[in-house]
């Protein structure tokens, strides 16, 4: 082998992209009173900042009203009410997140977005043990970011516990 | 529809007048001036006494949606089967058959 040879060698060695393929989770991140929380950003279908919210009598408290987006009836949840966070008047950075559920669709209303981000799916982390037992069953897990832990929800037991009348 | 009761609050079949409250459930009688409305599904007729203001509509189809999944879930009324947008709210669209129980309640929107 020549020296030609071997120092092509070395430059193809050097150039070898190693495949780093980690699976990346997409997150939609809001707040509720300071606190984070996050959606999988592929049961997101849009953030709506300001749309007329038509109430319901004979709804829950924590169903604000249905709003009509594009022709489809949705209706929204106040996440606030269903976590059990007080109620706010301050709703001038409220978000309605659209919601994608296996079966149903839903408005879901949120103090901030406050990103949306792409984090490789090893920064899960298992919820702590400590975490109260009204969220327990909703947070999938915990990703440090932007200096904060972000609690991941599961947006279908969200639907399913709020339709079954659970929350 | 009536401005009188029927006599003795029963409709020509006899049937006792009842309240729209009292059918749709969780709702407190409206005290204000009522309206008798004689309802006719298949044989049977009957008698409802609803509140004022009462008004003949019509409303488009394109107006018309099913309830929200969620909405039909947890919504206390019977018999609602649907919604309409007007440019003063939603009106819920009631299924009068249902409501008097000829007709099995749906399971939801969707």
């Amino acid at each position: 082998m020549s020296l030609d040879d071997v120092l092509a060698r070395r430059r193809g060695e050097a150039g070898t992209i190693v495949d780093v393929d980690e699976p990346h989770l997409k997150l939609v991140v809001f707040s509720l009173d300071g606190d984070w929380y996050a959606f999988h950003g592929e049961r997101i279908r849009e953030v709506l900042a300001d749309c007329p919210v038509f109430f319901l009598p004979g709804c829950p408290p924590s169903l604000e009203g249905v709003i009509n987006v594009r022709g489809e009836i949705e209706s929204v949840l106040l996440l606030r009410s269903i976590l059990g966070y007080p109620e706010t008047a301050d709703t001038a950075n409220s978000r309605i997140l659209i919601g994608q559920g296996k079966a149903m669709r839903s408005g879901i209303r949120v103090d901030r977005v406050e990103d949306v981000v792409d984090l490789p799916a090893s920064r899960l982390e298992a919820p702590p043990h400590t975490i109260p037992d009204h969220l327990a069953a909703l947070v999938l897990g915990l990703v440090s970011f932007g200096g904060r832990y972000v609690s991941v929800l599961d947006l279908e037991r969200l639907f399913d516990d709020y339709r079954a009348g659970l929350r | 529809m009536r401005d009188q009761p029927p006599s003795s609050a029963a409709s020509p079949a006899g049937a006792e007048a009842v309240t729209l409250e009292s059918l749709l459930g969780s709702l407190v009688p409206d005290a204000s001036r009522r309206r008798w409305l004689v309802v006719k599904t298949g044989l049977a007729e009957r008698v409802i006494s609803v509140a004022e203001p009462v008004v003949l509509d019509t409303i488009a189809a394109d107006r018309v949606f099913p309830l929200p999944p969620l909405v039909a879930a947890r919504l206390a009324f019977n018999g609602v089967r649907a919604l309409a947008l007007d440019p003063s709210g939603v009106l819920f669209l009631v299924d009068l058959q249902e409501l008097m129980g000829v007709r099995p309640a749906s399971t939801g929107g969707g």
